[in-house]
């Protein structure tokens, strides 16, 4: 997956490149708009993550371009204003997400993925882990031919934990990605919700495919990768 | 202590003390009027006694005695002679007026002058000798008096005149004089707390109400000015700690994915990363509240079910405070529609839950939640068991970063943006939040919005 990353920050797009790559994602990182402007206009991308403030064309400029060209590459927007009139402006001008700053690399992948797959089609639209398959059309969990029952939060849940297989996501990560709301101190919103979606997945006889990583957070991982 | 408007306070006192003035000088001038007329007539009585009493003593020599109906030449009309004394001898002349002298006037001494009181006018008597005889003289004092009193008529008759036309130039001139200190007044008045760009208009005059506007202004101007401070302030520090924020979060992500191996670093990565989650929530709240302050929180308003939306809180809250063994009660009305912006409304309600939750008891509390219309509002009662919060913290909780002691002492989490965050949130939206009541029995929450027009 092609990636065109625009960001002027070096220290922030130097980790977030390393990141992505280690994720298995191909990027092309610019920190100038004009430079942005020119790769989004040549290259062939699976997605785009433009920053709003650059030096030279902003990202909304860029976002403004690739769309009056009739290119449908995902794009999500990020930027550290924060600032509603930005989100409304991106989305209006026809962006598939939008990021505040700072945001964590997790939370880049995993909507990086949902844009890619939306485009993509019915092809993308089930993930699989051991013998446990998620179909992200008809929102439905299978493990081991048994359909499994889940609440919306809990399905937001195991998809985000599908999609990073082997990370561990902290609690934050975790209830910022599926909770819209905020950080809330002193929470175990995410330990509760884990529990429920862990004895729903791993039935008795099975082999668990959670793990609990002490004073972390989470991850996901299937029985025969699970490091010994 | 009431007091009456300063217009009649003024209006009042000046009346009072012009008419002290005024029947000041009618005594003094009655008086001296009085005193200036009684000194003519004194010296009328000397000058006229003269040749009265050289022609008596001539008639004497020739041994006619004074004498009641005595004619005498040198008398002028209107002098009366009383009695005439000589060698120890009194001689009557005037039998009615001498009749009224006191033992102690007849005994009085040559040169004195007084006043005696008769039927119908009053006299003054002089006490005049020309060596050989004494002679006790008088002068009626009728037109005199007659003189005082139409200066006392005249006097009465103005006074009306005078009062009302005081009174109307007191009304006058106290309404010009109290008309910029009721403007200032009204303008001090319209300062609600929020709009701080009220200013006094000051036309640059250096009296005391000048002084009082200039003063007010510039306690505003620099009110405004501090408040403006702060406000900027922090927004401008929201947004210049972000980026180093945004690169320590990256690089502690970053090395939380390499550190597999090690799980000792890793919970210390990951601990550092809650902290940068908690500076950054704290961040974007002291950002929202600035641009409230400001007046310039920008909604993305949209109708939304109110109900559901409590509905989906209450699920989480309810997973994980009956995790604890605690109690979740609701009561939601269904299908009530507000407009609001989601996010912001989310945080409104979660804060309000997060609280009942945290402030509850340590083990058996309760929550009960309820949702329901009360005329133009959707009206959010949240409650929860636990210690009442202390009569003298109800007023600051909404208060930014205020914090309880005892909720400082229970080590409850939590920046103590979330009340504050709470009402800046139902204000935005026309609603607003309150503490209903704090008692043994629960401290209850309330948080209304208006309804969705249909």
């Amino acid at each position: 997956m092609k990636i065109l990353f625009l960001e002027d920050d070096r220290e922030i797009g130097d980790f977030v490149v390393r990141g992505l790559k280690e994720e298995g994602f191909t990027v092309d990182w610019c920190i100038d708009g004009n430079e942005g402007s020119n790769l989004a206009a040549d290259g062939q991308y699976d997605a785009m993550v433009l920053d709003i403030m650059v030096p030279g064309r902003d990202g909304l400029g860029i976002l403004k371009q690739v769309r009056s060209r009739k290119n449908t590459t995902p794009v999500i927007i990020t930027t550290a204003r924060g600032e509603i009139e930005d989100r409304i402006e991106g989305l209006n001008l026809g962006a598939d997400d939008y990021l505040p700053k700072p945001y964590y690399l997790a939370e880049l992948v995993a909507r990086l993925r949902a844009v890619w797959r939306r485009s993509a089609g019915d092809g993308m639209s089930q993930l699989a882990m051991a013998d446990l398959t998620v179909n992200l059309m008809t929102r439905e969990a299978v493990r081991g031919g048994r359909m499994i029952d889940l609440s919306p939060k809990e399905f937001a849940l195991l998809v985000y934990f599908m999609e990073s297989p082997g990370r561990v996501l902290t609690r934050t990560q975790i209830i910022e990605h599926v909770w819209e709301y905020q950080f809330n101190p002193g929470t175990n919103l995410v330990d509760v919700y884990v529990r429920k979606l862990r004895t729903k997945i791993d039935a008795p006889q099975e082999a668990s495919l959670f793990e609990t990583v002490r004073g972390v957070g989470y991850r996901m991982v299937a029985p025969d990768d699970s490091p010994t | 202590m009431k007091r009456p408007k300063f217009r009649f306070q003024l209006m009042s006192w000046t009346l009072l003390l012009t008419a002290i003035a005024v029947a000041a000088s009618f005594l003094v001038s009655a008086h001296s009027l009085k005193k200036s007329f009684t000194d003519e007539i004194d010296e009328r009585l000397h000058r006229e006694s003269k040749p009265v009493l050289a022609e008596l003593k001539s008639l004497q020599q020739g041994g006619v005695q004074p004498k009641r109906g005595i004619e005498l030449e040198t008398r002028p009309t209107g002098l009366q002679i009383l009695r005439v004394q000589q060698n120890g001898k009194a001689h009557r002349v005037q039998y009615a007026l001498d009749d009224m002298l006191s033992e102690k006037q007849r005994a009085a001494s040559v040169g004195s002058e007084f006043t005696i009181r008769g039927k119908n006018e009053k006299w003054r008597v002089a006490v005049i000798s020309d060596g050989d005889q004494t002679g006790w003289f008088a002068r009626s004092l009728s037109e005199t008096d007659e003189e005082i009193a139409k200066m006392t008529k005249r006097y009465l008759r103005t006074m009306p005149l005078v009062v009302v036309f005081l009174l109307g130039s007191i009304w006058w001139v106290s309404g010009r004089m109290s008309r910029p200190v009721r403007e200032l007044a009204k303008t001090m008045e319209s300062f609600d707390g929020m709009n701080l760009s009220i200013r006094a208009q000051d036309d640059g005059v250096a009296d005391e109400l000048g002084r009082v506007t200039r003063s007010w202004n510039r306690l505003m101007d620099q009110l405004e000015g501090s408040f403006r401070q702060a406000r900027r302030f922090s927004a401008d520090a929201s947004h210049e700690l972000k980026t180093p924020l945004a690169a320590l979060q990256g690089r502690l992500e970053t090395a939380l994915r390499k550190s597999e191996a090690d799980n000792e670093v890793r919970v210390e990565l990951a601990g550092a990363l809650e902290r940068v989650a908690e500076i950054r929530s704290t961040l974007d709240g002291l950002l929202l509240l600035s641009r409230a302050d400001a007046g310039k929180l920008s909604l993305q308003t949209s109708p939304l079910d109110f109900s559901a939306l409590v509905a989906e809180c209450l699920e989480d809250t309810s997973a994980e405070f009956e995790a604890e063994d605690g109690k979740v009660s609701a009561n939601v009305t269904p299908n009530i529609f507000i407009s609001a912006d989601r996010r912001l409304l989310l945080t409104a309600i979660t804060n309000l839950l997060s609280n009942a939750q945290k402030y509850n008891l340590p083990e058996g509390g309760t929550i009960s939640c309820s949702l329901e219309p009360v005329e133009n509002s959707a009206v959010l009662s949240v409650t929860n068991t636990g210690l009442p919060i202390p009569e003298q913290d109800r007023e600051r909780i909404f208060e930014r970063f205020y914090r309880t002691k005892s909720s400082r002492e229970q080590g409850a989490d939590g920046q103590g943006l979330g009340l504050s965050l709470t009402a800046a949130i139902a204000t935005a939206h026309d609603g607003m939040v309150w503490l209903e009541k704090s008692d043994e029995s629960g401290t209850e929450f309330r948080f209304s919005l208006p309804l969705a027009e249909k």
